[in-house]
């Protein structure tokens, strides 16, 4: 496929469109939380693909390079409507594994506080558990280790937790 | 990190459930198909910047040769002998750096 790509053939573009478009925008949409802003994100971030693709030296996986992209232009969006600088909390801890969700969460929380939450960590959560992304592969797309994404995720969780705690939702 | 935990499934079911019905518009696909090619402009300037491999020995051989040539007069190089004829009564002898010498 990628061969056909640099080739510049329009049965390989339609490829990659039908292969990763819609997934890029379901993730694209969440991190934005606008959908006009995500299909401009989709569009640009493919236009970018197609005509760059000779710059794509194989040593990711093509899928990875491609939200590498998108994400870095996600992030270039939200940089405009929230402090990103602020948010780059590099928390290194592990998640509290005596906290264990025992009964139902009341999910209407769940979905406001991940509303809440900041960019930095919906965005790994995004990756995470829609798209099911190995760390490996989150931490190539954020161009950042491992164990910062492990990081996130565990201090994303452990919001999570802590505030559907307080909104007693939970018994701990 | 466990993605089948109680928390991991819930956030799983709220992203999907978000994203439920949501795909790329066909406005939008054929206008990454549209602008995905090439312009003329882009393709020239694609041209002039692509990185070209040059053959360094060959060349540096031939410039070189373009040097020697330029400098030292291509008779000497191509050492064409010198005659020198001498009459001889109703003879001529023709003297060459080889010594061949010729009766008419």
């Amino acid at each position: 496929m990628i061969k056909n790509l640099i080739k510049g053939k329009e049965t390989a573009y339609k490829e990659v469109i039908d292969l990763y478009g819609d997934q890029l925008f379901r993730t694209c949409y969440l991190i934005l939380r606008d959908k006009l802003d995500a299909e401009d994100v989709v569009q640009e971030t493919l236009i970018k693909v197609f005509k760059n693709i000779k710059n794509f030296k194989g040593d990711s996986k093509l899928y990875t390079w491609i939200y590498k992209i998108a994400l870095n232009l996600s992030r270039d969006i939200l940089r405009k409507k929230v402090d990103f600088s602020s948010l780059e909390d590099e928390w290194i801890g592990e998640e509290d594994p005596h906290f264990h969700i025992e009964k139902e969460i009341d999910k209407e929380v769940l979905k406001k506080e991940l509303k809440a939450l900041n960019p930095i960590y919906y965005e790994v959560l995004v990756l995470f558990y829609l798209q099911e992304f190995p760390i490996k592969e989150i931490a190539r797309m954020l161009e950042t280790s491992e164990g910062t994404v492990k990081s996130r995720l565990s201090r994303a969780r452990n919001i999570l937790k802590t505030e559907l705690e307080k909104e007693e939702s939970l018994i701990g | 990190m466990d993605k089948k935990d109680l928390l991991g499934k819930e956030i799983k079911t709220i992203v999907e459930e978000e994203t439920k019905g949501l795909f790329l518009s066909d406005k939008i696909k054929q206008g990454i198909l549209k602008n995905s090619k090439q312009s003329p402009f882009e393709r020239l300037s694609e041209f002039l910047n692509r990185q070209v491999e040059l053959p360094l020995l060959p060349i540096s051989l031939g410039l070189a040769a373009a040097i020697i040539l330029s400098i030292i007069p291509v008779e000497n190089l191509l050492e064409i002998p010198e005659t020198r004829t001498i009459d001889f009564g109703t003879s001529q002898v023709i003297v060459r750096e080889y010594k061949e010498v010729s009766q008419k």
